[in-house]
Protein backbone atom coordinates (compact mmCIF):
# COMPACT_ATOMS: atom_id res chain seq x y z
CA UNK A 1 0.00 0.00 0.00
CA UNK A 2 1.27 3.53 -0.97
CA UNK A 3 2.32 6.13 1.60
CA UNK A 4 -0.05 8.20 -0.16
CA UNK A 5 -3.05 5.78 0.09
CA UNK A 6 -2.60 5.16 3.54
CA UNK A 7 -2.79 9.00 4.26
CA UNK A 8 -5.92 8.95 2.27
CA UNK A 9 -7.60 6.26 4.42
CA UNK A 10 -6.60 8.06 8.04
CA UNK A 11 -7.97 11.20 6.37
CA UNK A 12 -10.87 9.97 5.26
CA UNK A 13 -11.74 8.14 8.22
CA UNK A 14 -10.56 11.02 10.61
CA UNK A 15 -12.52 13.29 8.76
CA UNK A 16 -15.70 11.08 8.67
CA UNK A 17 -15.41 10.19 12.67
CA UNK A 18 -15.13 14.42 13.20
CA UNK A 19 -18.01 14.97 10.58
CA UNK A 20 -20.45 12.56 13.35
CA UNK A 21 -18.87 14.54 16.53
CA UNK A 22 -19.39 17.87 14.60
CA UNK A 23 -23.04 16.77 13.62
CA UNK A 24 -24.28 16.47 17.23
CA UNK A 25 -24.22 19.90 18.56
CA UNK A 26 -26.48 18.98 21.80
CA UNK A 27 -23.62 16.68 22.37
CA UNK A 28 -20.31 18.57 21.85
CA UNK A 29 -22.09 22.20 23.05
CA UNK A 30 -21.56 24.98 20.84
CA UNK A 31 -17.97 25.66 20.19
CA UNK A 32 -17.12 22.45 19.39
CA UNK A 33 -19.41 22.07 17.30
CA UNK A 34 -18.37 25.44 15.11
CA UNK A 35 -14.80 25.11 15.26
CA UNK A 36 -14.42 21.55 14.62
CA UNK A 37 -16.93 22.25 11.77
CA UNK A 38 -14.16 25.23 10.26
CA UNK A 39 -11.79 22.57 11.10
CA UNK A 40 -13.30 19.77 8.38
CA UNK A 41 -13.71 22.34 5.91
CA UNK A 42 -9.40 22.80 6.15
CA UNK A 43 -9.54 18.51 6.01
CA UNK A 44 -12.29 18.52 3.19
CA UNK A 45 -9.57 20.61 1.09
CA UNK A 46 -6.91 17.95 1.75
CA UNK A 47 -8.79 15.41 0.74
CA UNK A 48 -9.39 17.24 -2.63
CA UNK A 49 -6.25 17.97 -2.80
CA UNK A 50 -4.98 14.05 -2.20
CA UNK A 51 -8.00 13.49 -5.33
CA UNK A 52 -6.97 16.29 -7.68
CA UNK A 53 -5.88 13.89 -10.18
CA UNK A 54 -8.88 12.10 -9.90
CA UNK A 55 -10.66 15.30 -10.31
CA UNK A 56 -9.31 16.78 -12.90
CA UNK A 57 -9.22 13.59 -15.37
CA UNK A 58 -12.90 13.08 -15.17
CA UNK A 59 -13.27 16.82 -15.32
CA UNK A 60 -11.67 17.12 -18.88
CA UNK A 61 -13.67 14.08 -20.07
CA UNK A 62 -17.16 14.53 -18.72
CA UNK A 63 -18.40 14.49 -21.61
CA UNK A 64 -16.38 12.43 -23.51
CA UNK A 65 -16.86 8.55 -23.31
CA UNK A 66 -16.61 8.03 -18.84
CA UNK A 67 -17.98 5.08 -17.35
CA UNK A 68 -21.19 5.38 -16.48
CA UNK A 69 -20.43 5.07 -12.33
CA UNK A 70 -17.37 7.63 -13.14
CA UNK A 71 -19.68 10.25 -14.17
CA UNK A 72 -22.33 9.59 -11.28
CA UNK A 73 -19.67 9.75 -8.72
CA UNK A 74 -18.54 13.03 -10.26
CA UNK A 75 -22.01 14.15 -9.92
CA UNK A 76 -22.27 13.10 -6.34
CA UNK A 77 -19.06 14.48 -5.21
CA UNK A 78 -20.06 18.05 -6.60
CA UNK A 79 -23.40 17.58 -4.85
CA UNK A 80 -21.70 17.03 -1.94
CA UNK A 81 -19.32 20.14 -1.92
CA UNK A 82 -22.25 22.30 -2.61
CA UNK A 83 -23.77 20.83 0.11
CA UNK A 84 -20.78 20.89 2.44
CA UNK A 85 -21.03 24.89 1.29
CA UNK A 86 -24.47 25.37 1.91
CA UNK A 87 -23.65 23.68 5.73
CA UNK A 88 -20.54 25.85 6.21
CA UNK A 89 -22.46 29.02 4.96
CA UNK A 90 -25.64 28.90 6.99
CA UNK A 91 -23.41 27.57 9.82
CA UNK A 92 -21.44 31.25 9.89
CA UNK A 93 -24.78 32.77 9.53
CA UNK A 94 -26.28 31.36 12.76
CA UNK A 95 -22.83 31.27 14.53
CA UNK A 96 -22.67 32.10 18.38
CA UNK A 97 -18.90 31.37 18.61
CA UNK A 98 -16.59 31.53 15.33
CA UNK A 99 -18.16 35.03 14.10
CA UNK A 100 -18.85 36.72 17.29
CA UNK A 101 -14.84 35.69 17.85
CA UNK A 102 -14.02 37.47 15.16
CA UNK A 103 -15.84 40.68 16.55
CA UNK A 104 -18.18 40.26 12.97
CA UNK A 105 -22.27 40.48 14.43
CA UNK A 106 -24.66 38.97 11.69
CA UNK A 107 -28.15 39.65 11.27
CA UNK A 108 -30.77 36.96 11.94
CA UNK A 109 -32.05 35.15 9.74
CA UNK A 110 -34.51 32.24 10.49
CA UNK A 111 -34.35 30.98 6.66
CA UNK A 112 -30.36 29.98 7.64
CA UNK A 113 -30.70 27.92 10.63
CA UNK A 114 -34.15 25.92 8.24
CA UNK A 115 -31.31 25.57 5.72
CA UNK A 116 -28.77 24.42 8.11
CA UNK A 117 -30.48 21.40 9.14
CA UNK A 118 -31.69 20.83 5.58
CA UNK A 119 -28.28 20.79 4.07
CA UNK A 120 -27.15 18.65 6.85
CA UNK A 121 -29.69 16.09 5.50
CA UNK A 122 -28.78 16.23 2.76
CA UNK A 123 -25.23 15.48 3.23
CA UNK A 124 -25.85 12.74 4.86
CA UNK A 125 -27.49 10.93 2.41
CA UNK A 126 -25.04 12.00 -0.08
CA UNK A 127 -22.43 11.03 2.63
CA UNK A 128 -24.03 7.55 2.61
CA UNK A 129 -23.76 7.00 -1.19
CA UNK A 130 -20.31 8.76 -0.80
CA UNK A 131 -18.68 6.17 1.15
CA UNK A 132 -20.98 3.50 -0.86
CA UNK A 133 -19.17 4.06 -3.97
CA UNK A 134 -15.55 3.92 -2.47
CA UNK A 135 -16.63 1.00 -0.09
CA UNK A 136 -14.55 -1.63 -2.11
CA UNK A 137 -11.54 0.97 -2.42
CA UNK A 138 -11.83 0.85 1.79
CA UNK A 139 -12.31 -2.60 2.92
CA UNK A 140 -9.33 -3.28 0.10
CA UNK A 141 -7.66 -0.12 2.00
CA UNK A 142 -8.11 -1.89 5.33
CA UNK A 143 -7.84 -5.52 4.68
CA UNK A 144 -4.13 -4.35 2.69
CA UNK A 145 -3.56 -2.61 6.17
CA UNK A 146 -4.86 -5.35 8.65
CA UNK A 147 -3.62 -8.73 6.83
CA UNK A 148 -1.06 -7.17 4.72
CA UNK A 149 0.61 -10.65 3.50
CA UNK A 150 -3.03 -11.92 2.29
CA UNK A 151 -4.01 -8.72 0.55
CA UNK A 152 -7.44 -9.02 -1.88
CA UNK A 153 -6.53 -8.71 -5.36
CA UNK A 154 -7.69 -5.69 -6.64
CA UNK A 155 -10.52 -6.73 -9.67
CA UNK A 156 -10.42 -5.42 -12.80
CA UNK A 157 -12.93 -2.74 -13.54
CA UNK A 158 -16.43 -4.05 -14.49
CA UNK A 159 -18.98 -1.15 -15.65
CA UNK A 160 -20.53 -0.54 -12.13
CA UNK A 161 -16.82 -0.58 -10.36
CA UNK A 162 -15.71 2.50 -8.57
CA UNK A 163 -11.67 1.61 -8.43
CA UNK A 164 -9.60 4.25 -8.33
CA UNK A 165 -6.21 4.56 -10.67
CA UNK A 166 -4.71 5.57 -7.50
CA UNK A 167 -5.91 2.83 -5.12
CA UNK B 1 3.35 26.65 -5.81
CA UNK B 2 1.39 24.30 -7.30
CA UNK B 3 -0.80 22.78 -4.23
CA UNK B 4 -0.98 26.81 -3.35
CA UNK B 5 -2.96 27.15 -7.02
CA UNK B 6 -4.76 24.49 -6.44
CA UNK B 7 -6.03 25.44 -2.88
CA UNK B 8 -7.09 29.18 -4.38
CA UNK B 9 -8.91 27.26 -7.30
CA UNK B 10 -11.06 25.34 -4.52
CA UNK B 11 -11.88 28.26 -2.52
CA UNK B 12 -12.53 30.43 -5.36
CA UNK B 13 -15.05 27.77 -6.54
CA UNK B 14 -16.31 27.53 -2.97
CA UNK B 15 -16.69 31.01 -2.75
CA UNK B 16 -18.45 31.17 -6.16
CA UNK B 17 -20.94 28.70 -4.90
CA UNK B 18 -21.41 29.85 -1.52
CA UNK B 19 -22.22 33.24 -3.42
CA UNK B 20 -24.89 31.15 -5.18
CA UNK B 21 -26.35 29.89 -1.99
CA UNK B 22 -26.14 33.48 0.03
CA UNK B 23 -27.46 35.52 -3.37
CA UNK B 24 -30.83 33.06 -3.31
CA UNK B 25 -31.15 33.08 0.10
CA UNK B 26 -31.53 36.55 1.02
CA UNK B 27 -33.07 37.04 -2.59
CA UNK B 28 -35.82 35.16 -1.18
CA UNK B 29 -35.85 36.18 2.56
CA UNK B 30 -34.97 39.82 1.74
CA UNK B 31 -38.65 40.98 3.03
CA UNK B 32 -38.38 39.14 6.08
CA UNK B 33 -37.51 41.12 9.58
CA UNK B 34 -33.87 40.61 10.58
CA UNK B 35 -31.83 41.63 13.67
CA UNK B 36 -28.62 41.70 14.61
CA UNK B 37 -27.35 38.80 16.76
CA UNK B 38 -25.65 41.18 19.22
CA UNK B 39 -29.01 42.80 19.73
CA UNK B 40 -31.12 39.59 20.34
CA UNK B 41 -31.44 38.27 24.43
CA UNK B 42 -29.96 34.99 23.81
CA UNK B 43 -32.82 33.17 26.34
CA UNK B 44 -35.86 34.52 24.43
CA UNK B 45 -37.04 32.00 21.39
CA UNK B 46 -34.67 32.27 18.28
CA UNK B 47 -32.61 29.84 18.37
CA UNK B 48 -31.97 27.43 20.28
CA UNK B 49 -28.62 26.97 22.38
CA UNK B 50 -26.89 24.16 22.57
CA UNK B 51 -24.93 23.52 26.34
CA UNK B 52 -24.23 20.07 26.22
CA UNK B 53 -20.89 19.93 26.14
CA UNK B 54 -20.41 23.17 28.63
CA UNK B 55 -22.87 23.13 31.23
CA UNK B 56 -25.43 20.17 30.94
CA UNK B 57 -23.00 16.67 31.40
CA UNK B 58 -22.44 14.15 29.32
CA UNK B 59 -25.43 13.44 27.13
CA UNK B 60 -26.10 10.83 24.49
CA UNK B 61 -24.86 12.18 20.86
CA UNK B 62 -28.61 11.44 19.56
CA UNK B 63 -27.33 13.34 16.43
CA UNK B 64 -24.45 11.49 15.41
CA UNK B 65 -25.85 7.96 15.99
CA UNK B 66 -29.18 9.46 14.27
CA UNK B 67 -26.60 10.41 10.63
CA UNK B 68 -24.61 7.39 11.48
CA UNK B 69 -27.80 5.53 11.17
CA UNK B 70 -28.61 7.72 7.47
CA UNK B 71 -25.40 7.13 5.89
CA UNK B 72 -25.37 3.22 6.92
CA UNK B 73 -28.83 2.65 5.45
CA UNK B 74 -27.98 4.97 2.24
CA UNK B 75 -24.57 2.75 1.59
CA UNK B 76 -25.89 -0.50 2.65
CA UNK B 77 -28.97 -0.20 0.07
CA UNK B 78 -26.20 1.02 -2.42
CA UNK B 79 -23.83 -1.36 -2.35
CA UNK B 80 -26.32 -4.37 -2.32
CA UNK B 81 -28.40 -2.70 -5.35
CA UNK B 82 -25.32 -2.40 -7.22
CA UNK B 83 -24.45 -5.53 -6.20
CA UNK B 84 -27.84 -7.34 -7.26
CA UNK B 85 -27.45 -5.36 -10.41
CA UNK B 86 -24.05 -6.70 -11.51
CA UNK B 87 -24.90 -10.33 -10.11
CA UNK B 88 -28.29 -10.00 -12.56
CA UNK B 89 -26.12 -8.57 -15.32
CA UNK B 90 -26.64 -6.91 -18.75
CA UNK B 91 -29.84 -8.26 -20.42
CA UNK B 92 -28.37 -9.68 -23.73
CA UNK B 93 -30.42 -8.44 -26.77
CA UNK B 94 -27.39 -10.23 -29.74
CA UNK B 95 -28.98 -13.68 -29.73
CA UNK B 96 -32.34 -13.43 -28.35
CA UNK B 97 -33.94 -17.35 -27.84
CA UNK B 98 -36.79 -18.00 -30.41
CA UNK B 99 -39.50 -20.19 -29.03
CA UNK B 100 -40.70 -23.35 -31.11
Amino acid sequence: MSKQNLTKLFLDLGTFVALLIASAPHFTGDAIHEWLSLALGGAIIVHLLLNWNWIVQITARLFAKVAKGQRFNYILNWGLFASGIMIMLSGLMISKTVVPFFGISLPENMSWKQLHELSTNITMILMGLHVATHWSWITNMLKRMLVPRAAAPVISAPVLSMHRKDA
Amino acid sequence: MKTIFKVLVILVVAILVGGLFYGAVTASSSGTDQTAMSERPHSEGGFERHEGGESGGIQFPADAVKNLLIITVIATLYVNISRWIKKAGPVSTKNPVISS
